[in-house]
């Protein structure tokens, strides 16, 4: 709005977070260089070591201050009709000096004063205070502010090449920056500020809080009142920061862009290779099975938390033939659904899947997440939907989840049906809601 | 990391002090399952927690699963400020009940229990005045 083009940050010492973050100035359109000072350097020598920058008019702003203002305001005329003057709220300063101003002569306790209504500075002295800041701004002052992003309705600003999906929800206000993407489930806002290059994985909600740049937020977290910045977490009440080390909850997410797609072949070849082993034995048995009464049916599951369904294809209850008792011993009635994994419709391990009649609905309400997988944690102790720990079994699943753990649920899945009594097997299969304890 | 237990009338406090992440998860599931044959109801001090990471947070959830399956009670007492946004990120939040102190969790505690108790004793009683009733079949006739 200033029409600044040059920045130049100087520090007392060695600012590498400050340069790794804001490079040099290019994302915001400016040149940005740096610089030091001696601690015990005051304003005059600062500038007088920086001479050749500060030749043209610039704008000085000393100390960590939040500049308050309104781009409706018309009160900012004296910047062209004064060589100097200053704004101050007696912790912090702003000097303005025109071109014409003899730096050698400045004086900056005499610097005449501008008093106005909604030019102010404030000084940011805690992450308490920044969050603080830019809640006020974005709940209440935004319409004083240049925000980023296009703004074509009340409280949104959004930047370029935003992605997401028909279930992601927005309350407003919230400001999203460029190459930010949005996967399904998610609830963004109110009051949420997302850099540029954000990933917000499924089923996770923000609100109150401030996203930096090139962070990660992972599948099924609760960020609220929260800044994060890449692997950290701040909480701007206690002013704690929080390195996390799960790189699936929180991280940069170039690291997290590699693993993730690394996560995501492993799994697509392990799927594949299970498709590869289990096709002979699943045409042969399913063959036998269906000459001897066994027949393929779909039932309606849900995939989400908001109740959306789809048919999936199931086969009817096992009888006593030996040929069925080998077909699920061995898992085979999971073979439709590899093909499932593959087109990305279904995880290969996740939450248990959930058939939308009975009890089905209450179930989801009262998982915190729901992304069903086809190997599943309390499947692997041959524990239904009607166990008394299903819901139990999904909450250490949902809060144990790695890779090692998805394989070992598999692995258990395995060996729990190879071995187990084939009663249990039954009423595990038929969701049988009586069980011998 | 570093594992105390001590108990306080029926009630086991474990006292977690350190970091409590993938290295040593393991450690307090199997203590947990030894402490389980002493007593069901828990309450996990974290006063000295210095950091929590998910595997971490998994033996948690993993032991007020197994403490539950029995009838038990895992509370939570003096979260501490890192530990505790891991808890409020993933919503762990909502499975435990978190108290500012071990006194606090105690007293809840044993409230929970002679509440627990002082039901059984009146459904009983209920079961034993009006056997032909609510009871019916419940307790053999003479």
């Amino acid at each position: 709005m200033l029409g600044i083009s040059e920045v130049r940050l100087i520090n007392h010492e060695t600012a590498s977070e400050l340069e790794e973050y804001f490079e040099d100035g290019t994302q915001w359109g400016i040149k940005l260089t740096y610089s030091f000072a001696k601690p015990e350097d005051d304003l005059e020598r600062i500038l007088a070591k920086n001479r050749k920058f500060c030749e043209k008019e610039i704008l000085i702003i000393y100390g960590y201050q939040f500049i308050k203002y309104n781009k409706h305001s018309s009160e900012y005329q004296f910047l062209e009709n004064s060589k100097m003057s200053s704004i101050s709220d007696g912790t912090c300063y702003l000097y303005y000096l025109s071109e014409v101003t003899d730096i050698k002569e400045i004086n900056f306790d005499t610097i005449p004063g501008i008093t106005s209504h909604e030019l102010g500075t404030e000084l940011i002295n805690s992450i308490h205070k920044y969050y603080e800041l830019n809640m006020e701004m974005i709940s209440k002052y935004r319409e004083n502010y240049v925000l980023p992003g296009y703004n074509n309705e009340e409280g949104a600003y959004l930047g370029k090449n935003i992605i997401d999906k028909k279930s992601t929800k927005y309350n407003k206000p919230i400001v999203l920056g460029n190459n930010v993407q949005i996967q399904m489930n998610t609830l963004i806002g109110p009051n949420v500020i997302l850099g540029n290059n954000v990933i917000i994985d499924h089923s996770t909600q923000i609100s109150d809080s401030i996203i930096y740049d090139r962070s990660y937020i992972g599948s099924e977290l609760e960020i609220k009142n929260k800044i994060v910045y890449r692997k950290r977490i701040i909480d701007p009440v206690s002013e704690e920061v929080m390195q996390i080390v799960d790189s699936f909850l929180v991280s940069d997410i170039q690291n997290n862009l590699i693993e993730n797609s690394i996560l995501r072949i492993l799994y697509g070849i392990f799927t594949c290779i299970l498709i590869i082993v289990t096709t002979l034995p699943y045409l042969f048995l399913s063959l036998l099975c269906v000459i001897f009464g066994m027949k393929l049916t779909s039932r309606k599951y849900f995939m989400d938390k908001l109740g959306n369904t789809k048919s999936l294809p199931v086969f009817n209850l096992p009888g006593y033939n030996l040929f069925k008792r080998f077909f699920f011993r061995f898992s085979l009635d999971l073979y439709p659904l590899y093909f499932k994994v593959l087109a990305g419709k279904i995880s290969l391990v996740g939450d248990h899947l959930i058939a939308q009649e009975a009890n089905g609905i209450k179930l989801l309400m009262e998982l915190p997440v729901y992304f069903p997988g086809i190997y599943n944690y309390p499947g692997s102790m041959l524990h239904n939907t009607c166990h008394e720990n299903f819901i139990n079994d999904e909450l250490e699943y949902i809060h144990t989840r790695s890779f090692l753990f998805d394989m070992r649920v598999i692995i258990e899945f395995w060996v729990s049906r190879l071995f187990s009594e084939w009663r249990t097997i039954v009423q595990y299969l038929g969701e049988e809601c009586e069980f011998d304890k | 990391m570093t594992i105390e237990f001590q108990k306080e009338g029926r009630i086991g406090i474990i006292k977690i002090n350190g970091r409590l992440d993938a290295s040593n998860a393991r450690e307090l599931k199997d203590n947990f399952v030894k402490y389980l044959e002493d007593t069901i109801y828990f309450i996990m001090d974290f006063s000295e927690l210095e950091f929590i990471d998910s595997t971490g947070l998994g033996a948690v959830i993993s032991a007020f699963k197994h403490a539950s399956e029995v009838d038990g009670d895992v509370y939570i007492a003096n979260l501490q400020p890192k530990p505790r946004m891991v808890f409020d990120i993933t919503r762990a939040y909502r499975i435990f009940d978190v108290y500012e102190d071990v006194d606090t969790a105690l007293e809840a505690m044993q409230e929970k229990r002679n509440n627990f108790h002082l039901n059984l004793n009146e459904m009983l009683n209920i079961f034993a005045s009006q056997p032909n009733q609510v009871g019916a079949g419940f307790f053999p006739r003479d």
